[in-house]
């Protein structure tokens, strides 16, 4: 808790009042007073008069401790949207619903990501780091299967959610209670899932350094781990020896067939090509492989069947559901639909029938 | 307007009295949130197929300026009680609402509203948290005794079968006091739990 009760003391002063007169106003006694200044906190009747009183906000008395519970380094912004502040705190109040789920258990042994130095040049190592973990020793994209096994290999919770519309984001990793997790939006297509996974990823390793990027530097350094990863060498040699001679509709049909074939959109490829550049003409041919491809929110709710749902959840996020179950017989239907952003595609009720049921499977 | 209700009583009691949120008699109102969780939510979908024919029965009321403010400041004293994770003192466990939750305890304060709900955890934070403020609550039982007592509503084999289904869905159970007022009303006896 992270009550502070001296700033009572501090604002009496400031604002020149006495303390009876606080108490007198508020109807309680001195000694009530004297105990929210020692470290008691006034029931919620009086803390919201205590900071009308004295002209604060009800959380002008608090600490940021819980902002320190929960960090949100940065953002994968979607195509040219700013990040504000006001998008960070979007995020970060987002991420607060969820704090509960992480306070109560504990995060695990993760692993840390071991190489020196933080710059585009190393990147490439990162991602061979990277790749290692999640089991690929050759020189394909890495898949959605692979990219789900790093993430829960590396203790990155995944929480997929619609995002409202003041977060501008495809997904954000922040840290709560030290447990490492990545907000996906459900909105996000298939298509730049991968990816976005993969820059969270970096996010994720980056924070556990206490790396103390610019925000823009991180971001380039997270896009290039991600594009190394997602994106090695050998796939792209392969790609530009098939395009290689060819015009330019063919070369977009064959870069569109690959896209499709691996998972991923085209923009990240085509500007590893060399001799092509991403030109408008190329992101509308972007746009229109997306639209054969669904969201990664429709995929999840598909059937619209309580046990899919919960069983998509587990393939992909394991260790969120398992949270989650753990929170079933302490927490309402309504906040257990809100965490598993059911709206009003599932039954609650049902949602939590599946989740016992998986709970008793695992046991 | 004195009640502020929550799904589940609107759910329970909308059959018995359609007017209950537009006429004032019946002394309830609601909140666009809740009506939206009544219309839109997969469960109330399947499990009461029967309330889309109360659509436009179901009305929200809009806060006036004055009760906004002080909304406004309910809600954000709420909310950064529940950030510092405030302790139900009933259970020991901290208290973690949802955001319609928060807003129902936030209107029910800010107009001097009853709630009439049977989640036990709003219920509990608004006690223990506003005790001067808040008006108290009421359970839809306690509701349709209100009426009974006003002679809005009066017993009938129609009333009586949809306390039966309040027994078949296992609606939530209701106080002794209200059962036994509803026993002197009506003389018959309370089906559900």
């Amino acid at each position: 808790m992270a009550w502070h009760g001296e700033k009572i003391k501090f604002l009496l002063k400031e604002k020149n009042l006495q303390l009876n007169a606080i108490a007198s106003t508020l109807e309680v006694s001195r000694q009530a007073v004297n105990d929210w200044i020692k470290g008691q906190i006034p029931k919620g009747q009086h803390l919201m008069k205590l900071s009308s009183l004295l002209g604060v906000a009800p959380a002008f008395f608090f600490s940021t401790d819980t902002n320190a519970a929960i960090s949100i380094p940065l953002h994968r912004k979607k195509g040219a949207a700013k990040i504000t502040d006001a998008n960070k705190q979007a995020a970060q109040q987002l991420a607060k619903e969820y704090e509960i789920l992480f306070k109560t258990s504990e995060p695990g042994v993760v692993p840390v990501l071991r190489i020196d130095g933080v710059n585009k040049n190393n990147a490439a190592v990162w991602a061979q780091k990277l790749r290692e973990i999640a089991g690929i020793d050759h020189g394909e994209p890495i898949d959605y299967d692979r990219a789900f096994t790093l993430l829960n290999r590396l203790g990155i919770v995944i929480v997929f959610r619609d995002f409202p519309a003041s977060i501008k984001s495809y997904a954000f990793y922040c840290k709560i209670h030290d447990h490492r997790v990545a907000f996906v939006n459900n909105s996000t297509n298939v298509l730049d899932l991968i990816f976005q996974l993969l820059h969270e990823t970096v996010h994720a390793l980056l924070d556990e350094r206490g790396a103390a990027l610019y925000e823009d530097e991180e971001e380039a350094f997270c896009d290039a781990v991600a594009n190394h990863m997602q994106f090695p060498p050998e796939y792209t040699k392969m790609v530009a020896t098939a395009i290689k001679g060819c015009s330019i509709p063919t070369q977009v049909n064959k870069i569109k067939q690959f896209s499709s074939e691996h998972g991923h959109a085209m923009c990240g490829l085509i500007k590893l090509l060399p001799g092509l550049s991403y030109s408008p003409s190329l992101a509308g041919a972007d746009t229109n492989l997306k639209k054969g491809f669904h969201t990664i929110g429709e995929i999840l709710f598909q059937k619209k069947d309580p046990s899919d749902y919960i069983n998509y959840l587990k393939e992909f996020t394991p260790r969120f559901v398992e949270l989650v179950t753990k929170q079933v017989e302490n927490t309402s239907e309504r906040k257990i639909g809100e965490w598993l952003n059911l709206g009003n595609k599932i039954d609650a009720r049902l949602a939590i029938d599946a989740l016992r049921q998986q709970g008793k499977g695992r046991a | 307007m004195d009640i502020l209700c929550d799904t589940c009583s609107i759910i329970m009691l909308i059959r018995i009295a359609p007017q209950m949120l537009l006429d004032p008699a019946y002394q309830c109102c609601t909140i666009s949130e809740v009506r939206n969780e009544i219309f839109q939510t997969q469960k109330f979908k399947n499990k009461y197929p029967w309330r889309t024919q109360f659509k436009d029965k179901v009305t929200s009321f809009v806060l006036s300026p004055e009760q906004r403010v002080r909304y406004d400041d309910f809600l954000a004293t709420i909310n950064v009680l529940l950030d510092n994770h405030i302790i139900n003192e009933n259970n020991g466990r901290p208290f973690d609402l949802s955001l319609i939750d928060k807003k129902i305890i936030a209107t029910a304060l800010a107009c001097n509203l009853k709630i009439s709900s049977a989640d036990n955890a709003l219920l509990d934070f608004a006690e223990q948290q506003f005790p001067d403020e808040f008006k108290g609550y009421v359970l839809p039982l306690g509701v349709l005794n209100l009426w009974l007592r006003k002679k809005l509503v009066s017993w009938n084999d129609g009333l009586e079968n949809i306390l039966k289904d309040w027994k078949n869905q296992e609606e939530p159970r209701q106080t002794r006091e209200d059962k036994s007022m509803y026993f002197k009303h009506t003389n018959k006896k309370y089906l559900g739990s």
